[in-house]
């Protein structure tokens, strides 16, 4: 379905623009698409959030409860991010298992979210080795615009910001659900994804469909509330420099903090 | 429910439960829509006609419809499980098939019209909403249609017969009957029934639901009427 | 006196008064609209039709489509629409073009960018024509070398190694102006 004549066309269009330091959409090269986050839109979930990152729409689900460690990791609560493209989001998208490009979506919105170590997994233990509190958080794309990192990634964090957490207490060796009382999850730090995609000799942040149809590569790197850089992922068919890589780690973290500020305001 | 039935969520027998319906609301799929029906929350996307993948399912004479119900692993209390379990392939083939004949699929021969609907929020009589949006989804994409498609359950709970079943209804009641019509040519096109009904009560059942089909075309209606006539109806 | 707007399944007309025009069908008593739009009645022809707010992405007779060749046969080939009339489409959808002549010359390769004029559509199948001086090749590489091609008369000559080849081009050759991007 795709021509290459086509793709080769789109990308000297956008070279060209680039040239100029300007975007098909009209943004500068480090500027991110306006960011809408709304929380609480599925009273049923313990947490949820509908992301906006300019055309891509996500709606993400968190659901909260009572599960077995992993053999490893008695001391830890269950924390696990997966992420979906409906096939109502993409012409390209199928219904059916996920393939490849899904499968690093999900876990690199997972690394993002667990490498920064944004919730504190001890405090999700009830009975060290037997019970511990899960967390499962589940985006949907619903619409697809390109960036699903971020954009599944923003949703996630605003999901889990949106949290409230039931109350278990243990009695006679027995995690008992408490009605009524509920906490905010044991948030240490916010995470935030940027994407970066290389074309030609131009980085540019928070590309579109139409961007990532004709990218060299692309990187997304998540920094933490402290500035620390605590995952990264490298994709695409070519390759950076050192220096482009150090320059778009640089990046992260001040178009983070615009982000970062945004998610303050959910807290 | 009380002696002068009002039923355990304050509504009357006969009343539906709050419904609105956006039409429009993705940018890649060629028509959609998203209903609130009472707790349910809803989204239908359409693509198509287009090119049949696998090929080996394109009818030269006729294009096809498909259909895929799917519900989000946070749309109900436990969570799901996001592979597609055996009631939703169920649902998935009755809304097909409640859609069916209304969609002219003559005219685009060897393609697919795609229904993809996404329950992000799932209360009792989901497939019911998700066939109204499906619907108004299915205008939006333009796809010409003989008639809109409009769903409704009714039921039975504490021996007397309501319009639209709750899931608190659904989980204590006795029965649960979900129609699908179209309004204008008055024709029948899904029908199902979990429980227990006598053969007059299930008259009055489906004249219930039917009624209340009629009720939800008035919304299906004014959803489109404003996405396109700004004005509405005159 | 602009007319009342009409959902699928509406009633317009009743047979006696009127035959069906586009978008509309009968169903033995009425006429009914098919889609979401306006009606227009044709008081001398007797007919009555919807003018539809909204039109399913498939090519009909008379539309003006742009694609890349997908398949080349003997006597005809195959074009993978990907815009109608200047707007977008990703049905995936294809039309067919009779190449008469083709075994003469060369008209085009498969992976070619063309615009194509719809003729018709029979038996479930689209055929198009590119016999008009604005429709034919506008973007192609040389086949060689896979190289930037320029237009020399009804030719096309490689950049690189200079190999020249025939093709049908259009007199928009090498204008790209019918690309659109999605906005944000």
């Amino acid at each position: 379905m795709n021509s290459q004549i086509l793709d080769q066309l789109k990308r000297e269009k956008i070279l060209d623009l680039l040239k100029t330091g300007k975007r098909i959409d009209g943004r500068s090269l480090d500027e991110q698409r306006p960011l809408v986050i709304e929380t609480g839109v599925i009273p049923k979930a313990n947490g949820s959030a509908r992301v906006k990152l300019g055309n891509t729409e996500i709606i993400t689900g968190v659901k909260i409860q009572l599960d077995k460690p992993f053999p490893d990791l008695g001391d830890k609560g269950i924390l696990i991010c997966t992420a979906e493209i409906l096939p109502l989001a993409d012409p390209n998208a199928e219904p059916g298992p996920p393939n490849e490009e899904v499968i690093e979506l999900a876990r690199v919105v997972d690394r993002g979210i667990r490498e920064t170590e944004m919730i504190d997994l001890h405090k999700l233990v009830l009975i060290e080795d037997k019970s511990v509190i899960g967390m499962f958080i589940d985006s949907s794309v619903i619409d697809s615009g390109g960036n699903l990192f971020d954009a599944c990634s923003y949703a996630s964090v605003a999901g889990i910001l949106s949290c409230t957490v039931p109350k278990w207490e243990v009695k006679d060796d027995v995690p008992t659900l408490v009605e009524g009382v509920t906490s905010k999850p044991p948030i240490k730090t916010l995470p935030v994804s940027v994407t970066m995609a290389r074309i030609g000799d131009y980085v540019i942040v928070d590309p579109t469909k139409d961007e990532e149809s004709c990218m060299d590569a692309r990187i997304t790197i998540t920094t933490n509330s402290e500035g620390n850089i605590c995952a990264v992922q490298k994709g695409g068919s070519d390759g950076f420099t050192a220096e482009q890589l150090i320059q778009c780690a640089e990046t992260a973290l001040t178009v983070g903090r615009k982000i970062r500020k945004q998610f303050e305001q959910l807290m | 429910m009380t002696e002068d039935g009002i039923r355990c969520d304050g509504r009357r027998l006969d009343e539906l439960r709050n419904i609105s319906i956006k039409v429009g609301v993705l940018k890649n799929a060629d028509g959609s829509a998203y209903i609130e029906f009472g707790k349910n929350k809803i989204l239908a996307g359409v693509f198509g006609p287009r090119d049949v993948h696998p090929k080996h399912m394109a009818n030269p004479d006729s294009g096809i419809l498909r259909c895929r119900y799917h519900m989000s692993p946070f749309s109900v209390t436990e969570r799901k499980n996001p592979a597609p379990s055996r009631r939703e392939i169920e649902i998935s083939k009755v809304i097909k098939e409640a859609l069916q004949p209304a969609v002219i699929l003559k005219d685009y021969p060897r393609t697919v019209i795609d229904v993809f609907i996404e329950v992000l929020q799932a209360d009792g009589g989901s497939r019911c909403a998700a066939l109204d949006a499906a619907a108004v989804a299915l205008a939006d994409a333009g796809i010409p249609m003989r008639d809109l498609v409009s769903a409704c359950a009714a039921g039975k709970v504490a021996d007397r017969i309501v319009l639209d079943v709750n899931n608190e209804e659904d989980q204590e009641g006795q029965a649960d009957m979900p129609v699908a019509l179209m309004p204008n040519l008055g024709k029948v096109t899904l029908l199902q029934l979990d429980g227990m009904l006598k053969p007059e009560e299930f008259k009055t059942c489906m004249q219930t639901a039917l009624v209340g089909c009629k009720r939800v075309y008035e919304i299906q209606r004014k959803a489109l009427m404003e996405k396109y006539f700004q004005n509405g109806e005159q | 006196m602009s007319q009342k707007p009409t959902l699928p399944g509406d009633k317009i007309a009743i047979i006696e008064e009127f035959e069906m025009g586009d978008n509309t069908f009968d169903d033995g008593q009425s006429i009914r609209s098919l889609v979401v739009g306006t009606p227009e009645f044709d008081k001398t022809n007797r007919i009555a039709k919807i003018n539809e707010m909204r039109r399913p992405a498939v090519a009909k007779s008379g539309d003006v489509i742009t694609g890349n060749i997908s398949a080349l046969m003997n006597n005809m080939f195959a074009i993978n629409i990907l815009y109608i009339n200047g707007k977008p489409t990703h049905s995936g959808l294809e039309c067919i073009c009779q190449a008469r002549g083709a075994k003469k010359r060369i008209l085009v390769r498969v992976g070619d960018i063309v615009t194509a004029k719809i003729l018709n559509l029979l038996n479930g199948v689209v055929h198009a024509t590119i016999s008009e001086p604005e429709l034919g090749v506008l973007f192609t590489q040389c086949n060689k070398c896979g190289a930037k091609v320029i237009a020399m008369g009804s030719n096309i000559k490689c950049i690189d190694c200079g190999y020249i080849e025939e093709r049908k081009l259009s007199t928009r050759f090498g204008n790209s102006d019918f690309i659109k991007f999605n906005s944000n």
